[in-house]
Parts: C-alpha cells; structure tokens; sequence
C-alpha cells in the first residue's frame, strides 16, 4: 500500500533575482502531482545540498538565469557527494549556452532545460527518470 | 519488502545520522513496505527529553516566519531545534508546495537545526499520519526542542494538542472579530495566543478586544496573550521564555495526554484500514443513490451491516 511521491526540490542560488521561472515550475510540479519545497533566492550550494538530504528529495531542480548553471550545479553536487549522497538527481532549467548544456550532461545531470523550453517538457523528464507511467 | 534500504535506515536510526532520519521519515510517509519495523524500532528508542511545541494559525498570520525567529532565539541559547512543517496537499493531484521552509532556509547549513516538511496528503485536523509516525523518529534524536508547524485552516486543528506540550495559536489583526475566536477550537486548544504583525494599525484594538474575551476563561487555564513583529522578530525573545515557562509546567499533563493520543492514534489507524475495506461497497452503493433507488442513510446502514469486525 505504498503511496510514494515524487519530491522536488527547486533551488536558486547565487545574485539572481530571477525568480519568474522557480515560482512557474513550483506550480507546475506541484500539479503534476508532485510535492515540490523550494529554497527560495539567493542561497549557498552547500544549504541547498544538506536541506535536499534533511528533507530526502529525490530530485534537486536548479533554476538559474544569470549564466551561471554550470558553476552552481557543480558546488551543489560537489556538496552532495561531501555528503556521501549519490542518490538525488539533478536538472537544471534556464539561461545557458550550447557549452553549458553539454558540460551540465557530463555531469551527470538527467535533463537541461533552455530557455523557452515547454513545462511539460520538465514533467515529463522527471516521470521519465523515476519510472512513473 | 526493499530490506537493503529499510535495514540502512535502522543501522543509521541506530547511530544517529541524520540521514537515516530523512530516509527513515520517507519510509513511515510513504507507508513503504518495512514501515512498522521501522516505527517498531522508534517507538522503543524513542526518548522523552524535548520540549514539544505546535504552533497553528491560519495561512498568512505568519506562521513560518515566527518560527524561523523562534528557531534563531533557541539556537542562540545553544538548544538543538527539529522542526515538523506541514503543508496542504492538493486534493485533485495530491500534488503539494511545501512552501514553510522557505521563510527557515538560512538554518539549512546549521547542524544543530532539522527541518522536514510535510504535505498532509489527505489528513483532516492539521497533521497528517505520516507526520505523527514521523515525530516518533524525531523523538528517537537528542532535540531539546521540536516544534510542529501545521496547517492554518483555522477551525479544525485540535487534534494537535495531543501531540505537544504547548500550543500556540497565531493570528493577526484583522483576521476575524471575536465571534471568530470565540468559535469552539481556537481558544480551547491554544495554551498562548499570539498577535503577530504587531505593527498594523488594528493591532492595539484587536489586543484589548482578545484580551477582554479571554477575561472569561477561568484564570488557572486561561491562554496567555503576546504580541510579535515576526518579520523583525520584535517580541520573539519574550515569546520563547513563555514557550520553555508554560511547557515546563505542562509537564505534568503528558501523561494524560499521552493516553489521549495513543487512543486517538489507534483509531484512526483503525479507521484507515476500514476505509480502505470499504471503498469497493462505496462505489456500489453509490450508483444506486444516485438512481434514486436508496437513500445515502440506508447505504451507510447496509456497510455498517457487512463490515464485521470480531
């Protein structure tokens, strides 16, 4: 009888004020059924990583339009594995550059959302990397 | 049966790491299989050292903020603080925005703090049967503090009384007159009533309207009545040594309370299991009310019939 729900934690780090893309997902996940915690703005990687662990999410969701993705996804999963953590997977969605995109796959991140990307698009990947349907 | 992670959590429980604290949490929530070996172990090692608090209001009264100034006031008199947060959950989706930890998120990176949010997933009263499976776990670490935020829908949150040493009602001015709290809940479950958002010019007026409809409550149990700013955390200090004055003297209560609970616990335990054995009939019967064929009554009637318990 178990009743498991997907958690995703959304994270903003760093000076961005850029708030429009975490605060539309939020709602978007939360209605695709999952239980969604956001960080809110300007947090430290190292806070992002340990209140993912406290809170056992299963996926960390960076949302970052200042260019800096692949900065941040690197300290957050650098974070992690100080942690002993390799459970918790990752996405990113936001403002990056072809580059960028390749670098955040090489490491290990399951999907890398650019601007403009669909909603749905991120739904689906999240169901697509746990398994559901 | 997953045993490699239910057995990762109780060698962790064993040793105290936090993370087996989040892993073990998700398992009693997500009613895994494995849970009740898991709770098993809680409830037997579980200790009794915390100081309990709840704290309820409706949305908006500054609930989160309060307890993100609570959280820094404890820490700074060195006492470790877990935090229970707990957030609606859709109905249509089951979907949730566990939105509390947003207003405590700089405690994230301090050690000496815990925060778990909840979604209710369906739970009436504020607290929801993971988060009372859930305390158990907390209770099975050294806090000396662990508050339980629950949800603010304002009329149906008695239940977390039982569950706590002190509880405090938040509301703010404008939030409703004193036909508001003079409905029954409110001012039966609060041991302190707090006026947040002190600063609003209501605020005086409401103050002396709630403090002139407590006057009715014999003095031995009548809720004490502060005022914050949560937002400066004007008033927080105050509020934190009326916390640790009226929790120590609630001691004396927990057994009591405890007896309360344990009742409360199983029956609504119980109660899951019958829904879940009735649901099919529910279906059923409800195609022939609506074909006007009997009455809602007699449906309840015919289960209540069929559902035999020994």
């Amino acid at each position: 009888m178990s009743d498991r729900k997907v958690k995703v934690m959304i994270a903003k780090c760093g000076c961005d004020i850029h708030e429009r893309g975490a605060l539309t997902m939020l709602n978007v996940f939360r209605d695709a059924g999952f239980e969604v915690i956001y960080t809110g703005r300007y947090q430290s990687e190292e806070g992002v990583a340990k209140a993912a662990i406290d809170e056992d999410v299963d996926i960390i969701a960076v949302s970052d339009l200042s260019g800096s993705l692949v900065i941040i996804c690197r300290k957050i999963l650098a974070a992690l594995k100080a942690e002993g953590v390799d459970d918790i997977k990752m996405m990113c969605g936001g403002l990056l550059s072809d580059q960028d995109e390749k670098d955040l796959y090489d490491m290990g991140l399951f999907a890398v959302m650019g601007t403009g990307s669909p909603v749905q698009a991120s739904v689906d990947a999240i169901k697509e990397v746990m398994g559901i349907e | 049966m997953d045993e490699k992670r239910i057995n990762e959590a109780l060698e962790g429980l064993k040793k105290k790491q936090k993370r087996a604290l989040s892993r073990a949490i998700s398992i009693v929530e997500n009613h895994e299989d494995g849970m009740e070996l898991v709770l098993e172990h809680a409830y037997k090692n579980m200790n009794d050292n915390a100081l309990l608090i709840g704290i309820t209001g409706p949305g908006g009264a500054g609930k989160s903020t309060s307890v993100d100034k609570i959280i820094e006031e404890f820490r700074k008199r060195g006492m470790k603080v877990g935090v229970m947060a707990v957030d609606p959950s859709s109905p249509y989706t089951g979907g949730a925005f566990l939105g509390d930890r947003i207003r405590m998120f700089k405690h994230s990176s301090d050690d000496g703090v815990y925060i778990r949010s909840f979604g209710s997933r369906g739970a009436m009263g504020g607290i929801s049967e993971g988060t009372k499976n859930a305390l158990y776990l907390f209770k099975n670490f050294d806090f000396d503090v662990i508050l339980i935020e629950s949800l603010g829908i304002g009329q149906d949150e008695t239940e977390i009384t039982n569950f706590v040493d002190v509880t405090v009602v938040t509301v703010v001015p404008g939030f409703g007159d004193s036909v508001q709290i003079a409905k029954a809940g409110m001012q039966e479950i609060a041991d302190i009533f707090v006026i947040n958002k002190a600063d609003k010019p209501d605020a005086q007026a409401y103050y002396n309207q709630m403090k002139e409809q407590l006057l009715s409550i014999p003095e031995e149990i009548r809720p004490l009545l502060m005022t914050t700013i949560a937002t400066t955390g004007k008033g927080i200090p105050e509020m934190v040594d009326a916390l640790i004055d009226v929790g120590n003297r609630q001691l004396g209560k927990r057994a009591q309370k405890e007896a309360a609970r344990v009742r409360h616990e199983i029956r609504s335990q119980a109660m899951d299991r019958i829904m879940e054995r009735i649901d099919g009939d529910v279906e059923t019967l409800a195609e022939a009310v609506l074909e006007r064929k009997m009455t809602p009554f007699r449906a309840a009637q015919m289960i209540d019939e069929k559902v035999d318990i020994k």
